[in-house]
């Protein structure tokens, strides 16, 4: 049995020794990482238990396989749990008072799912190349198409539009090929 | 679908639409399954990777379902107290009265993450030693009611310990020692103690003692010490030695310990 496997399943069968183990070897660098980006003690905790519960969740479930390390893999889920925790608080105040209302369990599942669909679809961007990936990663930055045609030097706003969905239709087709798409979404 | 039909898209993700071009949006998605498929996939992609998102899934997503109904077992109730009581032992700072404990405890954090951050490399063996050998996290001789005369000694033995007063908790801990040989945890502080005075040679005698006593359990906690203690005297190649076992037992209690604590040797011999 690997590693990551033993942590899984320590989480899964609730074996307070190896968690506490988990503890002591990733808890710093989540700390350093939260601290560093205008949070708390208080959230990195906060956000490291919510992460061991997602992964635990999740190998429930899908019974995924961690490709690299555990503890890279923890980081990259406690990374992307405060990215959102930060952007709620910078959002609508409606919206992030909504989202202290919901339920700690309906949490940790929308995490789960979310991670679950950012693993699968930055895989597949990561496969596209050059100025079609630059150009992709201008577009989910919200940047304005007045502004891609300044950076990518395109000829009108209507070439930049053309050629962002020519992107995303590729990016589109990578995913519906991946037998991971099919099971997220069975509906 | 058409170029038109994804600008249409985009627009209504990124809150472009007027009111009525957002009636009609969503009455189109009622009535064309394949453009709603198309959304569906759009708003995936768009709110996941999305740099400035902060939830990309709905409340009414049906591919949610699964994670809820699992969330409902007791195993994960379970797993959420014993995470809330683990996070608890490593940062004790309750949250209502955080105050000057609190911002120590984060200050200490802190100053440990730049210590890692920058000295980790160079960390010494006696730094790996107390890294390892966790002396502030040993269980404690308090227990309800303890108001029989040897359990008082053993406190004000653990308290001198916790202070740093090795001289004061030595005496009390051999006296233990020789009363109370059922309990183990008396050897390990006792031969913590006789470390921490450099009485290197009791000290290892002491967890001889304690391996001798059966348990193989307690035989692992003596072998680790003992190894810490080697390698607390710069004895690297011992405490190798010794590591080596728990590292070759996945069964054994200190084995991931072990593993890491070799690469952490390994390193510190690289020049």
């Amino acid at each position: 049995m690997n590693k990551n496997q033993v942590y899984l399943d320590a989480l899964l069968t609730n074996d307070a020794k190896i968690i506490k183990r988990l503890y002591r070897e990733n808890f710093i660098k989540v700390t350093s990482f939260v601290l560093k980006n205008k949070g708390q003690m208080e959230d990195a905790e906060d956000i490291f238990q919510k992460a061991l519960m997602q992964i635990a969740v999740r190998y429930e479930v899908d019974k995924f396989e961690i490709k690299s390390s555990f503890e890279a893999y923890l980081f990259t889920v406690c990374k992307n749990l405060w990215r959102k925790e930060l952007n709620a608080s910078k959002g609508k105040v409606t919206e992030y008072d909504f989202q202290e209302l919901e339920s700690e369990a309906d949490a940790i599942a929308k995490s789960a799912l979310e991670q679950k669909r950012w693993e699968l679809f930055t895989e597949k961007l990561s496969e596209i190349a050059g100025r079609c990936k630059e150009l992709l990663n201008l577009y989910f930055a919200d940047v304005s198409y007045l502004d891609i045609v300044k950076t990518l030097d395109y000829g009108s706003e209507a070439v930049a539009r053309q050629a962002v969905y020519k992107c995303k239709e590729r990016l589109k087709t990578l995913v519906r090929k991946d037998k991971r798409f099919t099971l997220l979404h069975k509906s | 679908m058409t170029q038109g039909d994804h600008i249409f898209i985009e627009k209504y993700l990124k809150g472009l639409l007027s009111d009525q071009e957002k009636l009609t949006f969503e009455e189109r998605l009622q009535t064309d399954a394949e453009f709603e498929r198309e959304y569906s996939l759009e708003k995936q992609l768009y709110e996941t990777l999305r740099v400035e998102s902060w939830s990309s899934v709905s409340e009414d997503d049906p591919d949610l379902v699964p994670y809820q109904k699992a969330l409902k077992q007791k195993r994960f109730q379970e797993l959420k107290e014993t995470l809330a009581h683990i996070n608890s032992d490593v940062n004790p700072a309750p949250v209502k009265t955080r105050s000057f404990w609190y911002y120590l405890a984060a200050a200490s954090v802190a100053a440990f993450i730049v210590f890692q951050l920058f000295f980790n490399q160079d960390k010494s063996n006696q730094g790996l030693y107390y890294a390892y050998a966790e002396i502030d996290q040993l269980p404690s001789f308090t227990v309800r009611d303890s108001n029989d005369d040897l359990q008082l000694k053993l406190i004000e033995g653990e308290q001198a310990f916790d202070n740093g007063n090795y001289q004061k908790a030595l005496p009390i801990f051999q006296n233990a020692f020789v009363s109370q040989k059922n309990n183990r945890l008396i050897y390990i502080y006792l031969g913590l103690t006789q470390s921490e005075l450099e009485l290197y040679k009791e000290a290892k005698e002491t967890f001889d003692q304690l391996k001798a006593t059966g348990s193989s359990y307690h035989a692992d906690i003596a072998l680790w010490y003992t190894a810490l203690i080697h390698m607390k005297q710069d004895s690297v190649s011992k405490a190798l030695e010794e590591l080596k076992v728990f590292a070759s037992k996945e069964n054994s209690s200190y084995h991931f310990e072990a593993l890491d604590l070799i690469q952490d040797l390994e390193k510190n011999k690289q020049p």
